[in-house]
């Protein structure tokens, strides 16, 4: 018989041991294959979104345009060049464009918007917003002064189809510009972060608006095939010269890039993590199931069979195993990922968290890749071959007697035996033969509780970095920015317009100071503005701050890095970040002019002169807020000593919320309102919620294989143990007692697993918790979210650890619970009979 | 006193669609004290005997009576406890539990049977030392030869006073020597204590030291012999 056969024949003999080893290949195999599905969909969606609904495969600029995107740089609409690019090779479509921002008024209210004046006619060919629209139009070629935006930015601004609205910008010549527009269409891409900022106009209208006659700030296009974007990019820059700069999606899009590296990044954690976990538990299986059978191979090695044989036997077995395990696995992983690959996972829930991930909608689709999928498969079969190779080994190398015996080789050991304590119940003992079980096979036992300490030491660590990157957001949030209670009038947090305000602030910041809770408060305006140099305008917030209350409830004074903070509230100087300064070109001392909008809708421009700077090391506080003297603030937005806000600093952050329903009660009927860090911040509480989400995900797959690799191994000692407990029930042991001792054993390798894991887990967030964790290769992506450094800080909040922990012990006890009732269940008779 | 008691006793295993007979109709009757050996050749059903009377397997048809109580109605629970404190086993194998010493694996009946610590810690000791192995209390199973096993073995069966002892071919692993000082020292025992043991055999040792010989073959009785002292 060929050696093939025989293994074939083997795995059939022992179909409960097979099927086992089956199981914890095909689950582990479909789990990889779904995780990465998900992420792979997540990413996919995102690239393609963000780069069919406004940039385009590619971009042209005048040289430098992209890195100081100021209008001088524009270039003249050459329609023959137009038309040579449009017949390049992979170009497909070609448009062109004016870009720039400006302040959006609608009625009451100004916002700061990303303006594209487009070619309706070419546009469409190039990008899809145009299928967006669920409201009136798009634009069309005869129009005029005609803007379509999207349906967030409607709401906010309070604008309807046939309204007017009022763009404000600098124009090329640095001149305030502004010009009417009537609303013809509102578009809902599903994507928060286009639909609350992007306006489309004509390309004419942008050209009259921006002082560009006859000149267009960028060409997108559209190429045959996203992925060789880079190599059409280069291709284009030959043929155009160094007149151009030519920029693919990925230069044009850094953030999302890095964003997807990061995903990218976890995704591979936490592949590692369940591959690791998967080669334990088929390794485990495997080193047992050819372990019991010794005497077997014994035989085989009596009758002549050379060691070899033995050998590729063994790993023949193995291999048939592999491959089985990598059909099922693959069709229970394609199955579930296809499924949700055209019915999509819902996160409409968890919108606001999305908003921080510029691309996404509302809905995952997992992607299918042959390519990863190739790539698991094969890694699954390693791992289910490979560990055989160990055993089969050894057991080649027994001597056949010995083999047919089951002599163990291995000493025993006798300490065990004389450290027995003379007192002992019933219950002592099967916790002693527990005990001693797992010494009896440590190979066994190291890598069974090995498995389980590695997937909770790696959940801990990643459980920690995202408590420290949460604690992070939210501790830079409330000390730079938003403090942890503000009072506000109703409706304020939806429109930052100086139309709401709080009157008669002193009485109120009297009033707050009695709660105990409060240690300090401090008065402030804020208002959407737009902040212009000589030769850029960009969109802020303006805040006007006490300068002398401010630095007791945030702490922006701390972070200066050059000139100093505010002094006096009737000055001229204005503080801003980092970002901002560099972006607008600025140094210490220069004139800057703020414009924006009254409470009657009028527009307002005052300026002032860089005092100092300031560097939080996020890049959205850096580049997000302007600070100006409360009193100067009042003057600009004729509020006379009306205040938009109170920023308050409490005792303790925990006591938020308290102390936000306290100030509540005692404010109620006045239309203002408390609102804690919680409810400003309400991205951040999604995030924190779907990111909890996504580890309990993890957190269930890697459960779910720790489990069958916890039950395959004590089906397996069960299995090695029959005999042994056909003596036990022979001797009149009740069944009950042989379901405990294995249950036993389970919350023994529980424990060790457990501890060693909590240990290691620990050990590692420790470590990193004092050096950080460098994530400046992703900085793109942690820019995007407010709050968040570079360097993240892990940190081991208990709360919130307890329960997986338990989760997973109990996991390995409940599933030690069928393999010990199949103990229970034996027949003394076969058992005893059991080779 | 009968000790043991069969009527009519018949065992049948079904094998896919083939019903085989192990035993077939077994009438028999043991006394208190008796030192008697099932023989036979092999498929005759010794065991098959053995483990009715032992009250791990049970009877297709047929009555048993164990201390004069009826046990071929009782549930696996009362079975259980029927073999917890009546029945004592010796096995060809020796089969002690591997992770308990010589001294536990004595002590695990009566552990079972919830006999206070200090009583079950004096009786295996003293029990051990009745079948020579004072000094090797701590040992666990590996750390013994063959013979010492299964000394322990006897000790176990023993230790808890049984109405039965039986014992599925105790000496077939043992050299002659061994396996004849083993069964002097079951035959002792049997004298001093009235312990009753029931071989099943093919041992020419075992068979010279009975007191009474029932031969099997075919699922019967052929020959039901008491020795004369």
């Amino acid at each position: 018989m060929s050696l093939l056969k025989l293994a074939y024949r083997n795995l059939w003999r022992n179909k409960s041991r097979s099927s086992i080893t089956l199981s914890a290949i095909t689950v582990g195999l479909a789990a990889l294959i779904f995780v990465w599905g998900f992420i792979d969909g997540m990413n996919e969606q995102t690239i393609e979104n963000s780069t069919t609904y406004i940039t385009g495969h590619l971009k042209i600029h005048k040289a430098g345009f992209h890195d100081d995107k100021a209008l001088y740089l524009s270039m003249p609409h050459d329609l023959a060049l137009q038309q040579r690019i449009n017949d390049a090779p992979h170009v497909v479509a070609i448009a062109p464009r004016v870009e720039d921002k400006a302040l959006l008024s609608g009625a009451d209210e100004a916002r700061g918007v990303k303006v594209i004046g487009i070619d309706p006619v070419l546009e469409p060919s190039v990008t899809t917003i145009f299928k967006a629209i669920k409201q009136g139009r798009y634009l069309q070629a005869d129009d005029g002064n005609s803007i379509v935006l999207g349906d967030k930015l409607a709401a906010k601004a309070d604008l309807k189809v046939g309204d007017e609205a009022v763009l404000v910008t600098q124009a090329r010549d640095g001149s305030l510009a502004a010009d009417r527009f009537q609303v013809v269409g509102l578009f809902d891409s599903g994507i928060d972060m286009i639909d609350a900022s992007y306006v489309f106009i004509p390309l004419s209208a942008a050209q009259e608006l921006y002082s560009l006659w006859g000149q267009i700030t960028a060409w997108t296009l559209r190429i045959d095939n996203r992925q060789m974007a880079q190599d059409s990019a280069r291709q284009l820059k030959n043929e155009l010269g160094a007149g151009f700069d030519v920029l693919d999606w990925k230069q044009l899009l850094p953030e999302m890039v890095q964003m997807i590296r990061f995903h990218e990044l976890m995704s591979y954690i936490v592949i590692f993590i369940i591959i690791v976990i998967v080669a334990v538990g088929v390794a485990n299986t495997i080193l047992m199931a050819v372990k019991e059978r010794t005497r077997e191979f014994g035989i085989m090695l009596a009758l002549g069979t050379s060691q070899l044989q033995v050998i590729q036997l063994v790993l023949l077995e193995s291999f048939i195993l592999g491959i089985f395990g990598l059909l099922l696995g693959n069709v229970f992983g394609l199955l579930v990922t296809n499924y949700f690959a055209n019915a999509g996972i819902d996160l409409t829930e968890f919108t606001l968290a999305m908003e921080t991930m510029p691309g996404l909608t509302g809905s995952v689709y997992p992607l299918i890749r042959l390519d990863r999928v190739f790539f698991v498969s094969i890694v699954t079969l390693s791992i289910s071959v490979l560990p055989a190779l160990y055993p089969a080994w050894q057991v080649s190398r027994l001597q056949p007697v010995e083999a047919i015996q089951g002599v163990a080789k291995n000493a025993v050991h006798m300490a065990w035996g004389q450290t027995t304590s003379a007192r002992s119940s019933t219950r002592l003992v099967f916790w002693r033969i527990a005990f001693r079980n797992i010494w009896r096979n440590p190979w066994r036992s190291a890598l069974t509780s090995g498995a389980t300490a590695f997937g909770l030491a790696a959940f801990l660590f990643l459980y920690a970095f995202t408590d420290g990157f949460f604690e992070q957001m939210i501790d830079n949030s409330i000390d730079f920015s938003i403090a942890h209670v503000q009072i506000e009038p109703k409706g304020y947090r939806d429109d930052y317009s100086a139309a709401y305000y709080l009157s008669q602030p002193d009485n109120l910041l009297t009033q707050v100071q009695q709660n105990p809770g409060v240690l300090a408060a401090s008065p402030r305006i804020q208002v959407e503005a737009m902040i212009s140099s000589p030769t850029k305008t960009e969109p802020l917030i303006l805040t006007g701050v006490d300068s002398d209350l401010e630095p007791h409830v945030t702490r922006l004074d701390a972070v200066i890095i050059e000139g100093k903070y505010l002094k006096g509230n009737d000055t001229t100087d204005i503080l801003l970040g980092r970002k901002l300064v560099d972006e607008l070109d600025l140094r210490m001392g220069e004139k800057i002019v703020v414009t924006t909008q009254l409470a009657d809708g009028s527009l307002v421009s005052g300026a002032y002169r860089l005092f100092g700077i300031y560097q939080t090391g996020n890049e959205t506080f850096d580049r997000m807020f302007a600070y100006i003297g409360l009193r100067q603030a009042q003057s600009l937005l004729s509020m006379q000593d009306r205040v938009s806000t109170i920023a308050i600093r409490l005792q303790e952050r925990d006591l938020s919320k308290i102390t936000a329903s306290d100030l509540n009660e005692s404010m109620s009927g006045t239309g203002y309102e408390a609102k804690s860090w919680q409810d400003i911040m309400p991205v951040l509480v999604q995030m924190i919620d779907v990111t909890r989400l996504m580890f309990f995900v993890v957190l269930a797959i890697v459960f779910a294989i720790v489990a069958i690799g916890v039950t395959n191994t004590l089906i397996m000692s069960v299995l090695e143990r029959t005999r042994e407990f056909g003596v036990m029930l022979a001797m009149g042991t009740e069944p009950r007692f042989i379901v405990r001792m294995v249950v036993y054993e389970s919350i023994v390798l529980g424990f060790i697993g457990i501890a060693l894991g909590t240990l290691m887990g620990v050990l590692l967030v420790s470590y990193y918790s004092e050096y950080g964790v460098d994530l400046s290769d992703y900085s793109g992506a942690t820019s995007a979210i407010p709050g968040l450094t570079n360097v993240v800080y892990p940190m081991l909040i208990f709360a919130n650890l307890w329960l997986p922990t338990l989760v997973l012990f109990i996991t390995g006890i409940v599933a030690a619970f069928y393999p010990a009732s199949r103990a229970a269940q034996l027949s003394p008779v076969t058992a005893l009979r059991h080779a | 006193m009968a000790i043991v008691r069969t009527e009519n006793l018949i065992k049948e295993y079904h094998q896919q669609s083939i019903v085989v007979a192990a035993l077939r109709g077994i009438d028999l009757t043991i006394n208190k004290g008796e030192f008697m050996a099932l023989v036979g050749p092999s498929g005759s059903g010794k065991t098959t005997l053995l483990n009715l009377i032992g009250g791990l397997d049970t009877p297709s048809s047929g009555r048993i009576w164990i201390a004069g109580q009826e046990i071929g109605s009782l549930s696996k629970r009362k079975l259980s406890a029927l073999r917890l404190w009546k029945v004592g086993f010796i096995f060809q194998e020796y089969n002690l539990i591997p992770v308990l010493s010589a001294l536990e694996n004595v002590e695990y009946v009566m552990l079972l049977q919830k006999i206070p610590d200090k009583e079950r810690r004096e009786r295996s000791v003293s029990v051990l030392a009745e079948v020579g192995l004072k000094g090797l209390e701590h040992r666990r199973p590996q750390e013994l030869s063959g013979g010492q096993q299964q000394r322990v073995a006897v000790a176990r069966a023993i230790v808890s006073k049984p109405s039965i002892v039986l014992a599925d071919e105790p000496t077939a692993n043992l050299d002659s020597a061994t396996g004849g000082a083993l069964l002097d020292l079951m035959r002792d025992l049997n004298e001093r204590h009235q312990v009753t043991f029931i071989f099943s055999t093919h041992d020419a040792m075992v068979m010279k030291r009975a007191k009474r010989l029932v031969q099997l073959k075919d699922g019967q009785i052929v020959n039901d012999k008491i020795k004369p002292d």
